[in-house]
C-alpha cells in the first residue's frame, strides 16, 4: 500500500486517467470486467473491500431500469401493454451498471492513493500559485468547518443545548466573520517568510527515481498500446440492435491483456510489496 | 551590533499618545534578550517595527539599523531570511495543509533551489523533532506542535536574528516550557541572536541574558536579569510579574544579584530569611455551604469505540458563591468536563444536575466564538441590554473607548473583558470559563481574580478550569485536580497547593520545608 501510496504524482495521475478513459469509453464486456476485477482486487488488498458493497446492488438496479427507458433491441422477452422488454436492453443495463461500478471504485482508490500532495504536486508544476492556493485550501476547509461546528456549540449551550436553525445561520457568519480577521494574521506571517520577495522556488516531495520511472514507463507503453489497438477498432463491442459477438482476433487479444495488465498493476504492487515485508519481517525474527 | 533603533517613535493613526516614544535599545550579536512589560506597553510594536513586512502603518520617526545599515535599504528578499518572526496564535500563522509544506514554504518563498530545500527541510525537521509529524496535516498538530512549526519554518532560513511575539501565550505549561526550551537550543547552539517578547517569564528569565522592561512605549529597565531589583523602580507593576524568586528578593529587601529560578531563590540567604520569618497575608477561603448548583456524578465521556475514554468516573460539585479552579493537564479531560457541564457533549453514563432554573454562560478558550455583532455596544444589547445599561457595563469592564468598535479588532485582552461583559449582562448563576487567563499579563490576572471575587460574592458559582497554578492559589476557594478522566484531589488551595508536590506553584516549591504557608 506504501508503493502506491509513494507513487509519484505523475504516474498515479496518468494512470489513474489511462483507467477511467478506457472504463468510461468501452461497451466491451471483457475489458469492464478487467476493469471492476481490478479495482476490486486492489480495494480488497487494500482493506477496503466493504465499502465496495454496493456493487452487485449497482450492476442490478441499472440492469432492471435501463430496459424501462430502452426499447431498442431484437430479443423480445415480454410485453407490458405496447412496450417490449428486450433482452439486450437489459444486458446493456447491466454492463453500464458494471461501468459506473467500476469508475466509482477506481474513484475510492484514488481518493486514498492520489493525496492532496500530489495534486499540490501536479498543480504546483505548472503554476507554482496554484499549487499553494491548493495547499491553503486544504488547510482551511476542514479548519473552518471544526471553528464553525465549536461556535454552534457554544451558541446551543447558550440556549439551554437546543439547536436551532438561526443560531447555526448566526454561528456560520460568526465563523465567516473571524476567518477573514484570521487571514490578516496568515498574510503577516507569509510576508514574514518572504512571501513575494523573489520568484517561488518548488519543494518536490516526490523525484522520478529508477523504480518510479519504470512504472511510468510501464503505464504509459501499456495505455498507448491499448489506445491505439482501440483506436484501429480492436474490442469494438455492440449491444444494439442485436448483441455483437464477443470480438477475439489477435488484436483483441493484445488489447485484453494490454488493458488487464493496467488494472492488475495496483493489486499486483500491493501484493508484491505484502510478500517482501513478509520476508524482511521473517529474516528479521531468525 | 546586530541590531539596534535610534530614538525609534511610532504612533498609531487615530491614536492619542504614541506607542512608542523615543526607544533607542541595540541588540548584541548571540544574546538572548527578553522584552516584558504590561499589555499595550509598546513591546509587540517594538518588535514588528524590527521586522520588514510586518512593521504597522502609522507614523514613524527615528532609525532601525541592521548590521549597522538601514532596514528599510535591505533588500526584502535578504531580511526575510536573516530576521525569523514567531507570532502569538499558532492557527493563524500557519499557511499551508501539511507541515512538510509548513516548513518548506520559507525555503520556497526566498526561492531556494530545490535540492538544498530539501536537505535544509530534512535537517531543520530533524532538529526540531519534527520528523515524526512531517507528513501529518497542520490541522491534526496541538497548539505547542503548531508553535514548534513556526519556529522550524522561521529556522529552516538560518536567522542571524530570531524575534518571537509571546509565542508561548496560548500554550499549556509543559509545551511552553519544550518551546522555550528550542529557542534556547537554537540561541546557545548556534548563536542566533533572539528576542522574545513574553508574559512568562519564570523559566525565561533564568535563561536570558538581558531584560528590557517596557512601560507606555517607552524603556522602564534595561539590564541583566541579576540586577533587574536594582534597575527597576520600586513599586513598579512589573515587578509582580517577574519570578517567584524575584518577588521574594524584592521584599526581603535584598541587595546585590538577584536570584531567578527556584533553585537559586532556596538557596538565597535573604530570600530564606523572609520566607522563614514572614506569613503570607491570606485572603479568606469561602467554604461551600448549602446545597450544590451544579453537580456532575461519575461522568464517563467516550468519543468513540476506538478513542480513549475522554473522562471516566469525574464527579464535580459546585457552590453557589465559590471561585473553583479546576487543574490537569492537557488531555486530561478538562475540556470534555466544561462540554458535558454545558450540555453539548451527552455522557454514556452519569448525570449533571443543575439547580432547578439557574442559568449557566460558558466562555470557551477563544473569546471571539461568543461575538456575532458588529461592535462592542451591540454585543450587549444584543443580549437584552438597553443603551444606558450596556453603556454601564462596558464601563464596568474598562471597554468604554471600544464601545464602537468591531469585536474582532480589540486586542486579546480586551475581547476577554468584553466576553465576560457579555456573558455577564445575563446574569448567570453558573459561570464556566475555560482557561480564561491565556496571554494575560499579570495585571489583567490580578484585575480578573477579583471580578471573581465580585462574581462569586454576588451569589453566583464559578468554574475556572486552568493550567495556571499561581492564578488558581491566588484567587480560588477551592481547587481540584483533573487527572486521566478523574478528580483526583480537591481542596481549598492552601491544603491542595502544599500537597501536591509536582502539580504546584512556584513559589511553593521554593517555600517547601522553609515556610509551608506560601502557596
Amino acid at each position: 500500500m506504501r508503493t502506491l501510496e509513494r507513487a509519484h504524482p505523475l504516474a498515479s495521475f496518468l494512470y489513474l486517467l489511462a483507467v477511467l478513459a478506457v472504463t468510461v469509453f468501452t461497451r466491451n464486456p471483457v475489458l469492464l470486467a478487467e476493469s471492476l476485477a481490478g479495482g476490486l482486487a486492489a480495494l480488497a488488498l487494500s482493506g477496503g473491500i466493504k465499502k465496495a458493497a454496493f456493487v452487485p446492488l449497482f450492476a442490478a438496479v441499472v440492469a432492471v431500469t435501463n430496459p424501462l427507458f430502452s426499447h431498442n433491441g431484437v430479443t423480445v422477452l415480454f410485453f407490458v401493454g405496447d412496450t417490449a422488454f428486450t433482452l439486450e436492453a437489459v444486458i446493456y443495463g447491466f454492463s453500464f451498471g458494471v461501468m459506473l461500478a467500476a469508475a466509482v471504485v477506481w474513484g475510492m482508490l484514488s481518493a486514498r492513493y492520489m493525496t492532496s500532495d500530489k495534486y499540490v504536486w501536479l498543480f504546483g508544476r505548472a503554476l507554482p500559485s496554484a499549487g499553494l492556493v491548493l495547499s491553503c485550501a486544504l488547510r482551511f476547509v476542514p479548519l473552518f468547518v471544526r471553528r464553525t461546528g465549536e461556535y454552534i456549540a457554544v451558541r446551543a449551550a447558550d440556549n439551554g443545548g437546543k439547536l436551532t436553525p438561526k443560531i447555526c445561520i448566526a454561528a456560520f457568519s460568526s465563523s465567516i466573520g473571524y476567518s477573514a480577521e484570521e487571514a490578516m494574521s496568515a498574510a503577516g506571517s507569509m510576508r514574514a517568510r518572504g512571501y513575494g520577495t523573489v520568484k517561488r522556488t518548488f519543494f518536490s516531495r516526490y523525484r522520478l527515481t529508477a523504480s518510479q520511472l519504470a512504472a511510468l514507463a510501464a503505464v504509459t507503453a501499456l495505455s498507448i498500446v491499448s489506445a491505439v489497438l482501440m483506436i484501429s477498432g480492436a474490442g469494438a463491442f455492440y449491444y444494439y440492435p442485436a448483441l455483437s459477438r464477443l470480438p477475439h482476433r489477435t488484436a483483441d487479444i493484445a488489447l485484453y491483456i494490454a488493458f488487464g495488465g493496467i488494472c492488475a498493476l495496483p493489486a499486483a504492487a500491493i501484493i508484491r510489496e505484502e510478500i517482501m515485508l513478509r520476508r524482511s519481517g521473517r529474516e528479521m525474527s531468525c | 551590533m546586530l541590531i539596534n533603533t535610534e530614538e525609534l517613535s511610532f504612533s498609531y493613526p487615530d491614536a492619542h499618545s504614541p506607542a512608542l516614544d523615543g526607544v533607542s535599545v541595540s541588540v548584541p550579536e548571540g544574546s538572548f534578550t527578553v522584552l516584558c512589560g504590561m499589555s499595550g506597553c509598546g513591546k509587540s510594536t517594538l518588535l514588528r517595527l524590527l521586522k520588514p513586512g510586518l512593521a504597522p502603518n502609522g507614523k514613524k520617526s527615528g532609525s532601525v539599523k541592521f548590521h549597522g545599515e538601514a532596514l528599510s535599504s535591505i533588500a526584502p528578499v535578504v531580511t526575510a531570511q536573516k530576521i525569523g518572526f514567531v507570532a502569538q496564535d499558532p492557527e493563524s500563522q500557519i499557511v499551508t495543509d501539511k507541515v512538510w509544506h509548513e516548513i518548506a514554504f520559507s525555503a520556497e518563498s526566498v526561492g531556494i533551489p530545490p535540492d538544498e530545500m530539501r536537505r535544509r527541510a530534512a535537517e531543520c525537521a530533524e532538529y526540531f523533532g519534527l520528523e515524526r509529524l512531517f507528513d501529518s496535516d497542520t490541522a491534526t498538530l496541538s497548539g505547542g506542535e503548531k508553535q514548534l512549526v513556526a519556529l522550524a519554518s522561521a529556522a529552516v532560513l538560518h536567522p542571524e536574528l530570531l524575534l518571537l511575539d509571546e509565542p508561548t501565550s496560548q500554550l499549556d505549561p509543559i509545551a511552553a516550557q519544550s518551546l522555550i526550551d528550542a529557542v534556547i537550543r537554537l540561541n546557545r547552539d548556534f548563536g542566533v541572536t533572539v528576542v522574545i517578547a513574553e508574559h512568562r517569564l519564570e523559566e525565561l528569565l533564568p535563561a536570558a541574558d538581558r531584560v528590557i522592561v517596557m512601560d507606555n512605549g517607552r524603556i522602564a529597565a534595561d539590564c541583566a536579569p541579576r540586577d533587574i531589583t536594582a534597575f527597576l523602580p520600586s513599586g513598579h507593576p512589573m515587578l509582580s510579574a517577574m519570578p517567584a524568586a524575584v518577588r521574594i528578593f524584592t521584599r526581603a529587601g535584598g541587595e546585590g544579584d538577584c536570584p531567578l529560578s527556584v533553585r537559586e531563590g532556596r538557596s538565597n540567604a535573604a530570600c530564606r530569611r523572609f520566607l522563614a520569618e514572614n506569613d503570607p497575608e491570606e485572603r479568606t477561603r469561602k467554604a461551600p455551604v448549602g446545597e450544590p448548583v451544579m453537580t456532575a456524578r461519575e461522568l464517563w465521556v467516550s468519543y468513540g469505540k476506538n478513542s480513549p475514554d475522554a473522562l471516566k468516573t469525574a464527579s464535580l460539585s459546585l457552590y453557589s458563591g465559590e471561585v473553583y479552579a479546576l487543574l490537569g493537564g492537557n488531555g486530561s479531560g478538562k475540556s470534555t468536563l466544561l462540554k458535558a457541564l454545558t450540555g453539548v457533549v451527552k455522557p454514556l453514563s452519569g448525570k449533571v444536575k443543575t439547580a432547578h432554573g439557574a442559568k449557566l454562560a460558558y466562555l470557551p478558550q477563544n473569546p471571539c466564538v461568543i461575538f456575532g455583532a458588529d461592535s462592542a455596544l451591540e454585543e450587549l444589547t444584543a443580549r437584552g441590554l438597553d443603551k444606558a445599561a450596556a453603556a454601564a457595563q462596558l464601563e464596568r469592564f474598562g471597554l468604554t473607548a471600544a464601545a464602537g468598535t468591531n469585536p474582532l479588532d480589540l486586542s486579546g485582552g480586551e475581547q476577554q473583558r468584553l466576553a465576560l461583559a457579555a456573558l455577564l449582562s445575563g446574569k448567570p448563576d453558573i459561570l464556566l470559563l475555560d482557561e480564561p487567563t491565556k496571554g494575560m499579563d499579570a495585571l489583567s490576572k490580578e484585575r480578573l481574580c477579583s471580578l471573581f471575587g465580585d462574581i462569586a460574592a454576588a451569589g453566583a458559582a464559578v468554574l475556572v478550569v486552568t493550567h495556571d497554578a499561581p492564578f488558581a492559589a491566588r484567587c480560588a476557594d477551592r481547587c481540584g485536580l483533573l487527572f486521566n478522566g478523574e478528580v483526583v484531589s480537591e481542596n481549598e488551595p492552601k491544603a491542595f497547593f502544599g500537597e501536591n508536590y509536582f502539580y504546584t506553584t512556584p513559589l511553593c516549591r521554593m517555600a517547601r520545608g522553609i515556610n509551608d504557608k506560601w502557596i
